[in-house]
């Protein structure tokens, strides 16, 4: 009872949340001003035209002449009901524009995702175990590398490398053409087909390289830290092998902490690197969406982003919480 | 013929409106072709699959508000066309023909008669193109709004088709044909006529909106044009028919365009240019691939995955590559300046002395800007005209590029307030160094070399300056915008205000925020139709005289008007061949340089033209390039 009373709680402060989110970007929305309605007033001043009738009806026909209390109801109450509205620069309903960019984003960010939690917590592990020896240093290398090299950067790098150099490039009679990769997103292939997956792995790459060296350095540290604990030198006496007090003595109670990291780790993903990844590599999904939309003052388009990153971070954070639960059984939420 | 407050940078992944020649480096334009057989290397060898940095906002022929949606609409339909033999004197056009099949103005330029092709057909039904379309057009969508308290039709082009405040008569001839009549003798008609270029519709489209008035799509009440760009013959270019070179294939808004070759094309039947378009289009399909990031488009170009895209100045060596040729055509249209603030909240001088203004022009070694920006692709600039316009005078004043010259025409413009101290420094009435304010475009690499490269020189004649980098909005909110109301000293109405950026005389209405020197807006300077641009930027109550310039020694309103409607070409070029001298030698800006057009192409295409006139651009000979599809 407990339990189901701490989540219902939790759930019902998730939906407060995102209202009050949603009703800032509103608010912020309103009080910023809108480009496209003073480019149509200046083009028509250019035109000898009225530019105030035509900022008049620029805004008409996005319902921004009615009173804001109108707007932020309708809008609210569109939420509700799932009617999301329309995209003036979709030119499409706001919730068929997320739907049709959501699979881009998550051709690529759900494989980083797993490759960073993968490949990092993988390597932090190995390195905490073997200190000080080349596999150790050339992780901390990957790690290092990883946060300190800018994303954009890197992009434009791989692009030049893989992209345009491995067409031509011939190294001691080997051409390395055929380990080229597009130089970008291409909307013409199957989701579920090999082009796809091959256009896809810088793009992945780029994304799962910062987060992995984020995902790397907790696990090590965390690792080191019960590496030497009373009950981790217990299962070694008992006669455990180094693979079992790995993952089930030290592994397991470093996720609790990791697993902080990882929800961390993934909104960072989501809200910071799919913008840039997608402007580089010119994939159609959400952050570019968002992007545009806060460009070119879509307000339904931009509130109906918001919302996404901002119900998912919420909730994700719940999940983490119950997670902790399974993680450590010292944890319980019964008497909160 | 409209005007559009812009960056200087312009829109460099289309090549609308630039066209071909020689320039760059100061030179010749440079045309590489390759004579080793060409391997493909990636679908931009097969497919042309043209890069661009702006999407279209829309494919609704009657909604152009951006240049990116011009280049989507000419795949679709034809219009009109105007060409230019090689070696013509620039303001020798002729036209040539397309949906119009003849065009013909009397010798006093104010009577046009029309002549539509026989055969043309609208799509989705819509039967034969004919004069009535055009009438239809020009009568409920050109001038549906006027005489109206709101503006329920919503065609922003409208102003073009108003001369002296009068509309352009039509009467229909015949079926085919018909004619108007301008108020006013307009001697450069030919390029000047919205017509000739117009996208229309077809009279039973327009008459299913009739009466025109507000009505709801999608929740809010919307225009006329608004509520035709949502008609199903629209949305995916049905209209098309037999009328241009392509047809829809799919449309991803902000990613890519696909068009397919039109198979019933009308240009491939007729004898335009002795049936040069017999085989047109040449290509198969047609991609416009948009890109965010500029740098992703020259890899892709490098790559052979798109087939072209524009090209910055300082790109183009290191997109020069064996797969690659570069487009380089001194034919381009923006005229890049300092915008110099000549309101009361700028450095008095700029507005009280020419020959401080000109102490700019010496100080400013054109020619070293245009290396470090362009890679020598700009030509340097010396009126509000490039050097190869039709109406470029024989005789412009120049100022060497001199500190000294530029020191002594200071203190001969600022007078006695002003002097140096033993440091070298300009001491203005307060006893403190003058310092200048410089606002710069920071979303741009361009803006910050100038910006650096003014302080250094301004510091040679003991100027101090300060930078501040702005994001181009935030520069139109903050600095182009003037009010009365921002003026601490003024209070009441001003004389006169010609709308936000001209919000009254220059000692009234101030920008928000002072300054003195700003780099980063700038206009194209519509070298065959100037006067429209020159009266909104420099003339009194231009309504984008942010600068605040005004002038005794010339009326320049009544002298653009007055070439503009001159009675013969060689009066319009007289009258603004004196203009353009005068705003040289009056430097109301700083004058920079004009940019080349430049693109990157695939060695695969073949069909570039050579860039020998402004009316020889790649994208006005689409029907002729090929690659190896």
């Amino acid at each position: 009872m407990g339990m189901k009373w701490y989540v219902a709680r939790r759930v019902a402060w998730a939906v407060v949340a995102t209202w009050i989110a949603v009703s800032i970007t509103f608010v912020l929305l309103v009080a910023a001003p809108n480009p496209g309605a003073e480019a149509a007033a200046q083009q028509c001043a250019a035109q000898g035209q009225d530019p105030e009738q035509c900022r008049e009806n620029y805004l008409r026909e996005r319902g921004l002449l009615r009173p804001l209390h109108v707007q932020y109801i309708d809008y609210m109450g569109g939420i509700a009901t799932l009617d999301w509205g329309y995209s003036f620069s979709q030119e499409k309903p706001v919730l068929e524009a997320i739907g049709d960019a959501w699979v881009y984003s998550a051709q690529y960010f759900i494989p980083a995702i797993l490759l960073s939690a993968l490949g990092g917590y993988s390597i932090g592990l190995y390195s905490a175990l073997n200190r000080y020896t080349v596999a150790d240093y050339f992780g901390s290398f990957i790690a290092y590398f990883g946060i300190s090299i800018p994303n954009f950067w890197f992009a434009i790098m791989l692009i030049l490398i893989v992209g345009v150099w491995f067409r031509d490039a011939v190294i001691f009679g080997f051409a390395l053409e055929p380990f080229s990769l597009r130089t970008f997103y291409s909307t013409d292939f199957p989701v579920f087909s090999v082009k796809n997956a091959k256009q896809l792995i810088l793009p992945i790459v780029v994304l799962s390289t910062a987060s992995v060296a984020g995902q790397m350095r907790y696990s090590r540290t965390q690792a080191l830290e019960y590496a030497n604990s009373d009950f981790v030198k217990t299962a070694r006496a008992k006669g455990a092998t180094g693979w079992r007090v790995l993952i089930r003595h030290i592994f397991r109670v470093a996720l609790v902490p990791l697993s902080t990291i990882l929800i961390a780790e993934a909104l960072a993903l989501l809200f910071a690197g799919s913008f840039i990844i997608e402007a580089i590599f010119q994939i159609p999904g959400l952050g570019r969406l968002t992007l545009d939309a806060i460009n070119q003052k879509d307000t339904p388009l931009v509130i109906g982003a918001t919302l996404i990153p901002v119900f998912i971070s919420i909730m994700g954070n719940l999940f983490q919480d119950l997670a902790y639960v399974l993680l450590d059984p010292r944890i319980d939420y019964g008497d909160r | 013929m409209g005007v559009a407050l812009a960056g200087c940078q312009g829109e460099t992944g289309d090549q609308t409106e630039t066209t071909s020649g020689d320039g760059g480096d100061g030179g010749d334009g440079t045309d590489t072709e390759t004579e080793t057989p060409f391997q493909a290397q990636g679908p931009g060898d097969e497919e042309f699959i043209a890069g661009t940095t702006s999407g279209a906002q829309s494919l609704s022929p009657v909604n152009i508000s951006d240049e990116a949606t011009t280049n989507r609409l000419v795949l679709f339909y034809d219009g009109g066309s105007v060409t230019q033999q090689e070696g013509a004197p620039p303001a020798d056009l002729e036209f040539e023909g397309r949906w119009l099949s003849e065009y013909n103005i009397d010798d006093e330029f104010q009577t046009v008669t029309y002549t539509v092709r026989e055969g043309l057909q609208w799509g989705a039904d819509y039967g034969e193109l004919t004069a009535d379309d055009y009438i239809e057009f020009l009568n409920t969508i050109v001038y549906g709004d006027l005489d109206k308290e709101q503006n329920p039709v919503g065609y922003t082009q409208t102003g073009s088709y108003i001369l002296g405040g009068e509309r352009i008569e039509v009467e229909k001839l015949g079926k085919y044909e018909f004619r108007t009549t301008l108020p006013e003798s307009r001697p450069f008609w030919l390029v000047e006529d919205p017509l000739r270029t117009a996208y229309i519709l077809p009279q039973e489209l327009i008459e299913k909106y009739k009466p025109v008035q507000f009505r709801e799509v999608n929740g809010n009440q919307a225009t006329v044009v608004t509520q035709i760009g949502q008609d199903e013959a629209i949305v995916e270019a049905d209209l098309v028919g037999n009328l241009g070179p392509f047809t829809f294939e799919s449309w991803q808004k902000g990613q890519k365009l696909v068009v397919s070759a039109n198979e019933d094309y009308y240009l491939a039947d007729t004898d335009v240019r002795d049936g040069a378009f017999s085989d047109s289009p040449m290509l198969d399909s047609y991609t416009y691939q948009v890109f965010d990031e500029q740098s992703t488009g020259y890899s892709a170009v490098r790559a052979g995955d798109i087939t072209s895209i524009g090209l910055e100045g300082r790109k183009a060596e290191e997109n020069n590559t064996d797969q690659t040729q570069i487009y380089n055509s001194k034919f381009g249209t923006g005229v890049f300046y300092l915008n110099l603030n000549h309101r009361v909240n700028g450095w008095a001088p700029i507005r009280e002395s020419t020959e401080v203004r000109q102490a700019f022009a010496h100080l400013i070694d054109k020619n070293t800007l245009i290396d470090q920006i362009f890679e020598g692709y700009a030509n340097p600039a010396a009126t509000f005209h490039p050097e190869w316009g039709p109406f470029y005078p024989d005789d412009l004043p120049t100022f060497e590029t001199s500190v000294e010259q530029a020191r002594q025409k200071i203190m001969s413009g600022t007078g006695s307030d002003y002097s140096y101290n033993g440091q070298d420094q300009l001491i203005g009435p307060d006893g403190e160094q003058v310092n200048l304010r410089m606002v710069i475009d920071n979303t741009s690499q361009t803006g910050e070399i100038v910006g650096n490269y003014i302080k250094q020189r301004l510091q040679q004649v003991g100027i101090a300056s300060s930078i501040e980098g702005n994001s181009f909005g935030k520069i139109l909110q903050q600095y182009l915008a003037t009010s009365v109301a921002n003026n601490p000293n003024y209070d009441g109405e001003p004389d006169y205000s010609a709308g936000g950026y001209n919000g009254g005389p220059p000692d009234q209405a101030i920008s928000s925020q002072p300054w003195d020197i700003l780099y980063g807006v700038g206009f194209s300077a519509a070298p065959y139709s100037p006067w429209q641009v020159i009266n909104l930027v420099f003339s009194q109550q231009g309504q984008f005289n942010y600068l605040g310039y005004t002038t005794d020694e010339i009326d320049i309103a009544e002298q653009v008007n007055a070439a503009a409607t001159a009675s013969s070409q060689e009066e319009t070029q007289r009258l603004l061949s004196e203009l353009f001298n005068f705003l040289a030698r009056e430097q109301p800006v700083t004058w920079l340089f004009n940019d080349n057009t430049l693109a990157v192409y695939r060695q695969s295409v073949d069909g570039l033209p050579d860039p020998v006139n402004f009316y020889t651009a790649p994208n006005s000979r689409l029907l002729e390039l090929k690659t190896q599809q």
